[in-house]
């Protein structure tokens, strides 16, 4: 009887710690069909998002991902196209696979990052320019629509060249327009 | 209770023993020869266009993160990136996909045990890539490093960055 009941706690207790267990991070937006490009997408939404985050906790993990975990490398991508669809998984499975990348790259990873967490987003081709100095410089950053509203993601300016990065995760036209330009 | 106590003194000692069978890394272990040519995080990239000759596709643009501009020289196999320091062009990066050797003797088409057996365990694995880096100066600077692609377990790239500062 002793037994009996010790088993059915035992029992019990392994439900009750199953259904607590973490559950991972499910993104809510359609995989791209690209088999290599999806794996690696969820296994960074996986490890750096949380099912039970908000929303901003998670836009923000993935924002700092592409700050932290990459390094800057030179390009030599012809964007002058414009990024199709194919130019922008191709970049962001690179850069996933290597760590590296230049603006392009990182703007399309984020791009597709978002778009795999349900979002619409989309690449902005356009220059900034750094504090004295004039120079425009060949820049892309990500647009999305986050809560309805239009915002902003530049993980490259913001791990560079801003006093907080964060300030350029879910950032308005108006800090934008500060030190960027664009054709809206 | 003796006993016990030699138990883990043994095993203390193994334990470091084993621990000296990794040596540390060190600038030296970041070099490369290229096409016969002897590479290390340090090197001029006057000397090194010299050295790989004109065959190479060259490409430029204002840095998104440097003052001046960002160059790429694509050799059959080996890219070299520059990045700008005031007038000079230092190189930031070395990435070779055939006729290279690391100073460990590694090389294309090496095994992934081959890598951790010559450099040891204290690399940080990131995508397809397995980095082992020098301690960075300080927190501004990106430090040296040598690393490694892989392709279903077998090198397939060897790098080298030099130590840089991330403006």
């Amino acid at each position: 009887m002793k037994r009996t009941i010790c088993l059915l706690l035992a029992l019990v207790l392994c439900v009750f710690c199953a259904a607590c267990a973490a559950k991972p991070y499910a993104p809510a937006g359609a995989a791209s069909g690209n088999a290599a490009l999806d794996e690696a997408v969820l296994a960074v939404l996986q490890e750096r998002c949380g099912a039970k985050a908000t929303e901003e906790e998670n836009l923000a993990a993935v924002y700092d991902f592409v700050c932290n975990d990459i390094t800057y490398r030179a390009g030599t991508t012809d964007t002058s196209g414009g990024f199709t669809d194919e130019l922008t998984e191709t970049l962001a499975l690179e850069i996933l696979q290597k760590r590296k990348g230049n603006c392009d790259a990182q703007a399309a990873l984020m791009a597709v990052l978002l778009r795999r967490m349900g979002y619409e987003a989309e690449i902005v081709q356009g220059t900034f320019v750094r504090a004295g100095d004039d120079t425009p410089v060949d820049h892309a950053w990500v647009y999305a629509v986050v809560g309805g509203s239009g915002c902003y993601f530049d993980p490259l300016y913001g791990s560079h060249f801003a006093e907080n990065p964060r300030d350029y995760c879910m950032a308005s036209a108006e800090l934008l327009r500060q030190t960027h330009q664009w054709d809206e | 209770m003796k006993k016990f106590i030699v138990i883990v003194l043994i095993a203390a000692a193994l334990c470091a023993l084993c621990a000296c069978g990794e040596a540390s890394l060190s600038e030296k272990d970041l070099s490369l020869t290229v096409s016969g040519v002897s590479v290390d995080t340090g090197a001029d990239v006057a000397a090194l266009l010299d050295a790989f000759g004109d065959d190479y596709a060259y490409s430029e643009a204002i840095s998104c993160v440097y003052t001046g501009m960002d160059k790429t020289y694509e050799y059959p196999n080996c890219i070299l990136y520059t990045y700008p320091d005031g007038d000079t062009d230092r190189l930031m990066e070395l990435y070779c996909t055939a006729d290279v050797t690391t100073s460990r003797g590694i090389t294309i088409g090496s095994s992934r045990e081959d890598v951790e057996k010559a450099y040891g365990s204290t690399y940080t694995e990131a995508g397809v890539t397995l980095t082992y880096a020098l301690a960075a100066p300080d927190d501004l600077t990106l430090p040296a490093s040598i690393y490694f692609e892989l392709q279903n377990d077998t090198v397939c790239a060897i790098g080298i960055t030099s130590a840089h500062r991330a403006e």
